[in-house]
């Protein structure tokens, strides 16, 4: 059925604990009912998960390090009834409200926009998901999903786990973060596809010896430095990338990635706009009920989608567009740097305003950064204000927030 | 290694590798993730500096979070992790 780490476990193991699960009152009547929970063991997680689905409940999955106060605030957010910290015989109960709508998956929003918000998506919609996403993925029953990321989110839980036991192969869970272990995990399952991070995989592709490589990796959530997916594709048979939301699920996969702004095809049960590569536009996404704003922008090129940036995050600089990522890139390649981030101010007068925070290793000058920027960039799209800072501010789910970065005014 | 030179290098790759704001709270004592407010991020660029450029070698079995807890519980495993090697050299 599926690993977790190094503990297999079966089908018998998996029906084994439904029954234990059919014996507490709370969880064999869970039907209409929201069950937030908050747990260290990924099989007991999954097991309750599936087991949730199948009675037509509805859960709220919390990443495994949220303390107790914090799981109880978010479960309250997403009107949960009860909670599970830790612990299935002792739900905390919450509230005995009716919601409007059960059978769902409570995810949260990345937030990147502002305060984080739930996103109920029934568990049909999720069917639909993984039918269209098993029917695009290049890999068969014999290829091992190895999920090295949380199986709290959509990412690890629908496209990792669900998605590789759609597909009639049995997914490896990782809870253990030891890059060496993930590694060795990977020898062990040679024909793989590996679901993780940019910032793991970066991490394991510096660390990879002996001649091993990568059989498939899988990138998503956040656009990996150029730099980064060059090195991830020397050690590896092939790069795929994914694209979606917390709304629509995955809606478009690549599957052999060159350029990281190439989210790749949209999957056959969505129908995804964007404008052209002239004249980028918002990504929307219409599925059979709904349209999707993403407020993300894009282009689509020969069948391809590709990201440009967060709509909020482009930098109109009279009236010409600057990506955010296309300066990151070039700074990024400086070898003193070590992150980059680029934003932008708005100047009372002259309007938005390219700005940048960087992390080094060793001091720069920053007349000399600015020499760097104008070997490869346009004038406009060279940041005025570069600001060294010991740590670029990430959002607690450790991703930028260029506009909180770009709130304060340009002096 | 001495333990006492291991602490140093912790030290280092956390104040210039990783420029962390909260070396100030850096003792034996302190805590990776509420002392000195590591995340997970963090740790996995704390292990490739120890691995790629100071040439521990650490292990490829899952790694206990406890070891991982202070600085002190770091040195202790990273003095650990040179035994063996040092037993098996002198075979």
């Amino acid at each position: 059925m599926f690993f977790v780490n190094d503990q297999y476990y079966t089908l018998d193991d998996l029906e084994e604990q439904y029954t234990v699960f059919e014996n507490i009152p709370h969880l064999k009547e869970c039907q209409n009912r929201r069950l937030a929970v908050c747990m260290q063991d990924a099989f007991q997680w999954l097991a309750l998960c599936l087991f949730v689905r199948s009675k037509g409940g509805s859960i709220v999955p919390l990443h495994p390090t949220v303390p107790k106060e914090g799981a109880i605030r978010m479960a309250n957010k997403a009107g949960s009834h009860f909670l599970l910290y830790e612990n299935i015989h002792l739900p905390i109960h919450l509230s005995q409200q009716i919601n409007e709508k059960e059978g769902v998956l409570v995810q949260m929003s990345s937030g990147t926009t502002g305060d984080p918000k739930c996103i109920e998506r029934t568990w049909e919609s999720i069917e639909k998901e993984l039918e269209s996403y098993v029917s695009v993925l290049p890999a068969d029953n014999q290829t091992t999903s190895v999920v090295a990321c949380p199986t709290t989110h959509s990412y690890g839980l629908i496209c990792g786990v669900m998605a590789c036991i759609r597909r009639g192969a049995e997914p490896v869970i990782l809870t253990n973060m030891n890059p060496k272990y993930v590694l060795k995990k990977l020898k062990e399952h040679p024909k793989h596809i590996l679901y993780g991070a940019p910032a793991l995989l970066h991490t394991l592709t510096r660390l990879i010896r002996d001649g091993q490589r990568f059989d498939a990796v899988m990138t998503s959530g956040t656009l990996m430095p150029a730099g980064w997916m060059e090195a991830l594709k020397k050690a590896s048979n092939r790069v795929l990338q994914q694209y979606g939301c917390s709304e629509a699920g995955c809606v478009a996969i690549h599957p052999d990635v060159c350029d990281t702004r190439e989210m790749g095809y949209p999957l056959p049960h969505v129908k995804v706009e964007a404008g052209s590569i002239q004249n980028p536009g918002e990504i929307l996404i219409h599925d059979s009920e709904k349209t999707i704003y993403t407020k993300d922008l894009g282009y689509i090129e020969n069948g391809v989608l590709s990201f440009l940036a967060r709509m909020d995050d482009t930098i109109n600089v009279a009236g010409l567009n600057v990506y955010p990522q296309e300066v990151e890139d070039v700074l990024m390649e400086e070898p003193r740097i070590i992150e980059a981030v680029v934003y932008k101010k708005v100047h009372p007068l002259s309007g938005e305003r390219v700005c940048a925070q960087y992390v080094c290793s060793e001091p720069i000058e920053e007349q000399e950064l600015r020499e760097w920027c104008r070997d490869y960039l346009a004038p406009y799209q060279v940041p005025l204000e570069f600001k060294k800072v010991e740590e670029i501010e990430k959002l607690p789910n450790g991703k930028v927030s260029r506009k909180r970065l770009g709130e304060g005014v340009l002096a | 290694m001495t333990r006492q030179e291991i602490v140093q290098v912790i030290h280092d790759i956390l104040q210039d590798q990783l420029e962390l704001p909260s070396m100030k709270a850096f003792h034996e004592d302190a805590r990776l993730n509420e002392d000195l407010y590591m995340d997970s991020i963090m740790i996995l660029q704390l292990i490739l500096h120890l691995e790629v450029d100071m040439g521990f070698d650490i292990p490829d079995e899952m790694l206990v979070p406890k070891d991982f807890r202070t600085v002190g519980s770091l040195a202790d495993f990273l003095e650990r992790k040179q035994e063996p090697a040092a037993v098996e050299g002198s075979v």
